[in-house]
């Protein structure tokens, strides 16, 4: 969009300005990843929203549909070192953070980093492993870096822990605790192709590489350019407002057990900063937030019986809170 | 802070709702009754919200319960029976009812289950008007049981209307335009139609349908059986009346007769002291009385004719057909009452225009040989009389001057007895004279009773003194549109006019009257009932004076109906700064696609929803309006005037494509 309107000034300018560029990388960045998920482009949009905000994502699907083929085409997009751990249930936390070993030549431990130490990491089927091993992961999607022995040791950034689950088949899985869920900034699911796009893979994918031939487009320190750039995108007071009362709702639902928690809200402001950029705006709108709410919040929620005993998923508890709650209005 | 803000709605709501049986009880204790029923349940309901359903209802039940022992004073024992009977004994009884424990329950009930219902519906649905409704059921209750009662039901009706509009926008942020509108849309059609509906003239009353108790016995002694007996013994003390003028005081009224006696065939109803209007509606005096007891037997309630409030009987019924009262046992001496009585003044022309009352069970003449002598007497003595009011004046100046007045002449009624008198010894007291002018009456065609009664008494110290010896029995024929007229064929003792004698004074007029009619100076019967002599006022010629208020409140929302779109779009374009045009522009854009009340849509969702026509335009309104809202820096002011060509452009759009019909009722709805 461009803004012609304002009576701006220099800095204004030149935030619209860096915002069209953002916005330019981000459609390349997408359409590569494209290039290999074919018609999904609002799965890949929310994995790079949830790249470029610093947060973590949580794909829960079906086998087959692409989960880690998403994981692997925005990890070979971007300059940027990828490490994949297929969770099972004897996956130890050392086997993810790393371990110190002695070292008898210099006569001390020296600390071996585990595969989580990249910047994109594929945890595939993380239900699997058992809820010490998802604990390992705990500590460093939040903080971005791993303790072993008192010594910390910082992760590379960009950081994004791409995690997969199964929803069917949970026989000998390990659900993952409400803190654990409240530490990824999305869940999306990536969900069957069309009739069009399932034909096209049947050929072959005649029009598309596969994941180990995509062009890089953008470098880990373009990343970071980027995630630094969204930080700076304006929102306004009745913004924050409208975020905050739409979290509050969920808190009130009857239907909800347990609400969002302000980390959700932060959450969910980082996200719609990336959001606007991404439209090439440099201020966010509620419409950002209107269409993130349910991929943020949605995991996050915990459902009342009477909810569960309805059918209502969390996703359809969040749309009736959405549909109700006012988007501020000119005053 | 909607919640309580929607039970304090209910609470208003339900009393209003309650406040409908203004017709049914006297207003202080409807008060007393009404108040706690309507607010203690909405208070439970907030405060047992988090509580499961059932344990709200038992503490209401609890409630309700404890709430009647104030009302009953005590522990309501008969309370089940109570609440079974008060429909029927309600239904039964003349408007306003006595304020008893037996029938407010009915009212205290009704209000706390419409008020329970309403409360938990609030607070535990999302539902918008349903928690009105069961005062909506309750305010259509008290109507229907108030339709005899005195007042009107429009206020608590436009109170029950605007609380319900209230709390559907209370239960919603949504302003409810529609409804805020259809008030004076309702009260128009109201006017307009209200007149034209059936039941306008004569409304529904379930009272015609109620079964009402059989005629009551009254007294073991029939009041006519004591005139003789009074007369023998004229100085014993019955009662004293301060009065504003003297009149006759009527005592019973009997109008059965088996040929032994004269017996009463009332139908008495339970009262809160208003009596039913007579048939007659036109000009009447108004007379007010305080009597007190002394030593008049029996549960008749003396008063002058006829009663149409009475205050202080406890238990009083009353005849809505004749007007007589009566106590529900015998009063003790000293007893005191109040009585405003209208005394009806029909017109010259009314009289002469009177037409006997199509009642057969009044011209009811018992079997027997007697028959043929009344009727041959009673032609004979109304020969050539034109009109029934001459023949009823002739009959009474007849018996008037061929009998005497003696008191010493045996008493009794029954049919032998009045035929010697009439035969052979032309004496007799009231008691005769009524009876025999009743019959002759009867064989005439006009229906009739006799009345027990007494003259005004004595005037001492302010009062009028009742003794034995006042008491007299005249006759009344019934007409049709003016009720019962009496008449009175006693003459009087030894021809000598006693004083504050309204039996003379009726007779001169009555004299003054029919010779007029004798002498043919009468005009054709034109005028109607309530002729310009009316000394009471009558319902004006103009209508209530209420109409013209939905006529002027209806025109006035047309007005501004009209005029508000205008004048708003005035405002929002001539904003001060260019991002308040600009919002201005997209908020106006909103009114002209009907979508302002969508509040949690955004703009992308508005111009989603839209066709592309209108969308080509919309489109960059809504990224200028995004601009405005949440953009850091101020707007220009080429940015307002291209976001106003926009919406100039959407509303043309918008007005080519809906028709006027739908338009127009956009605009009258507020929308």
């Amino acid at each position: 969009m461009s803004i012609q309107y304002g009576e701006q000034t220099s800095h204004a300018y030149q935030q619209q300005e860096l915002a069209a560029h953002f916005a330019q990388r981000f459609q390349h960045l997408a359409q590569n990843i494209e290039r290999v998920i074919r018609g999904k482009r609002e799965a890949v949009e929310l994995a790079l929203i949830c790249l470029l905000a610093e947060g973590h994502l949580l794909v829960e699907d079906v086998p087959g549909t692409g989960k880690t083929t998403l994981a692997r085409s925005l990890a070979a997009s971007v300059d940027a070192l990828y490490r994949r751990i297929q969770f099972t249930p004897d996956l130890l936390p050392s086997d993810i953070t790393g371990v110190s070993i002695f070292n008898q030549a210099h006569q001390r431990f020296e600390f071996h980093q585990g595969p989580v130490f990249a910047n994109i990491v594929l945890g595939d089927e993380i239900n699997r492993a058992s809820p010490k091993t998802q604990a390992a992961l705990l500590e460093v999607m939040e903080e971005r870096r791993v303790t072993v022995d008192a010594e910390p040791h910082a992760v590379p950034r960009p950081f994004l822990v791409v995690a997969t689950q199964n929803p069917v088949d949970m026989d000998g899985t390990y659900p993952l605790p409400e803190a654990q869920l409240d530490r990824f900034l999305m869940k999306i699911s990536v969900g069957y192709p069309d009739h069009q796009h399932e034909v096209e893979v049947l050929k072959g994918m005649p029009s598309g590489p596969p994941v180990e031939q995509l062009p890089v487009v953008a470098r880990a320190a373009d990343v970071a350019g980027m995630i630094d750039f969204a930080t700076r995108i304006f929102v306004a007071d009745p913004v924050y407002d409208y975020i905050v009362a739409i979290v509050a709702a969920t808190r009130h639902s009857p239907y909800t057990k347990l609400g969002a928690s302000p980390r959700a809200s932060l959450a969910l402001l980082r996200a719609a900063r990336v959001k606007a950029a991404a439209a090439g705006r440099h201020f966010v709108i509620p419409e950002d937030i209107k269409a993130l709410a349910i991929p943020v919040i949605a995991h996050r929620l915990l459902l009342t019986a009477d909810a569960e005993l309805n059918d209502r998923t969390a996703p359809d508890v969040l749309g009736e809170i959405l549909a109700g709650v006012p988007v501020p209005q000119a005053a | 802070m909607r919640t309580p803000l929607g039970l304090l709605v209910v609470a208003l709501l339900s009393a209003a709702a309650g406040w409908a049986f203004h017709r049914v009880f006297p207003a202080p204790d409807l008060l007393l009754v009404v108040a706690p029923a309507a607010v203690v349940p909405p208070l439970l309901a907030l405060l047992l919200r988090a509580r499961p359903l059932w344990l709200s209802l038992l503490g209401g039940v609890v409630l309700w319960f404890a709430a009647t022992v104030p009302l009953y004073r005590g522990l309501p024992l008969g309370l089940p029976a109570d609440l079974a009977d008060s429909w029927q004994a309600l239904l039964t009884t003349l408007l306003p009812a006595q304020p008893e424990p037996r029938l407010l329950v009915l009212v205290h009930t009704l209000v706390w289950i419409a008020s329970t219902v309403a409360a938990e519906t609030l607070v535990r649905t999302r539902a918008r008007l349903a928690p009105a409704v069961p005062a909506i059921v309750v305010y259509g209750v008290a109507v229907l049981l108030g339709v005899d009662g005195e007042g009107e039901n429009l206020t608590t009706g436009a109170a029950v209307l605007v609380l319900c509009a209230l709390l559907a926008t209370v239960r919603d942020e949504r302003p409810v335009s529609w409804l805020l509108a259809l008030i004076p849309v309702i009260a128009l059609a109201a006017y307009a139609t209200g007149p034209l509906l059936p039941i306008a003239a004569e409304p529904y009353n379930p009272r015609q349908h109620a079964e009402l108790p059989p005629p009551k016995r009254v007294d073991g002694v029939s009041p006519l059986d004591r005139v003789s007996a009074w007369l023998q013994v004229p100085t014993r003390p019955l009662f004293t009346v301060k009065a504003d003028r003297p009149q006759n005081w009527r005592l019973a009224v009997l109008d059965r007769y088996d040929g032994v006696r004269w017996t009463s065939g009332a139908r008495f109803q339970p009262t809160g002291g208003r009596v039913p209007q007579g048939e007659w509606g036109g000009a009447a005096e108004i007379v007010r009385q305080e009597i007190v007891f002394d030593g008049l037997p029996g549960a008749w309630l003396p008063a002058a004719e006829r009663p149409s409030e009475v205050e202080g009987v406890p238990g009083l019924i009353v005849d809505p057909d004749s007007g007589a009262l009566l106590a529900s046992e015998q009063p003790a001496r000293g007893f005191t009452y109040r009585v405003t009585s209208r005394l009806a003044k029909p017109g010259r022309q009314d009289l002469l225009d009177a037409r006997p009352a199509a009642e057969p069970e009044l011209l009811l003449f018992p079997p027997g040989p007697q028959e043929q002598l009344f009727r041959r007497l009673a032609q004979r003595a109304t020969e050539g009389a034109d009109a029934p009011i001459k023949q009823a004046y002739r009959l009474q100046k007849y018996l008037r001057e061929n009998a005497k007045n003696d008191l010493t002449a045996p008493p009794g009624h029954s049919l032998k007895g009045l035929e010697f008198f009439l035969e052979t010894t032309h004496r007799g007291t009231s008691e005769q004279f009524a009876s025999v002018f009743a019959l002759m009456a009867r064989t005439l065609g006009l229906p009739s009773r006799v009345v027990v009664g007494f003259r005004p008494g004595a005037e001492r110290d302010g009062r009028y003194h009742v003794m034995s010896g006042d008491v007299v029995a005249w006759a009344e024929i019934k007409f049709e549109g003016l009720g019962w007229r009496p008449f009175y064929p006693t003459p009087g003792k030894s021809g000598a006019k006693d004083d504050h004698d309204v039996v003379s004074q009726a007779i001169e007029e009555s004299q003054q009257l029919e010779g007029e009619f004798t002498q043919g100076t009468t005009d054709k019967p034109q005028q109607s009932k309530g002729g310009a002599d009316s000394t009471e006022s009558t319902p004006g010629d103009g209508g209530p004076w209420w109409v013209p208020i939905p006529v002027a409140l209806a025109a006035l929302y047309g007005l501004v109906a009209l005029m508000l779109p205008w004048w708003r779009r005035r405002r929002r374009r001539a904003a001060a700064d260019a991002g308040g045009r600009v919002l201005g522009a997209w908020q106006q854009t909103c009114d002209d696609l009907g979508v302002r009340r969508q509040r949690a849509l955004t703009a992308e969702e508005v111009v989603a929803r839209q066709p592309d026509q209108v969308v080509r335009h919309l489109k960059p309104l809504a990224d200028l309006s995004n601009v405005a809202r949440y953009a850091p820096g101020d707007m220009a002011g080429a940015a307002a005037d291209e976001a106003w060509r926009h919406s100039d452009a959407v509303r043309r759009a918008v007005r080519g494509s809906t028709p006027l019909k739908a338009r127009l009722k956009r605009r009258l709805l507020l929308k």
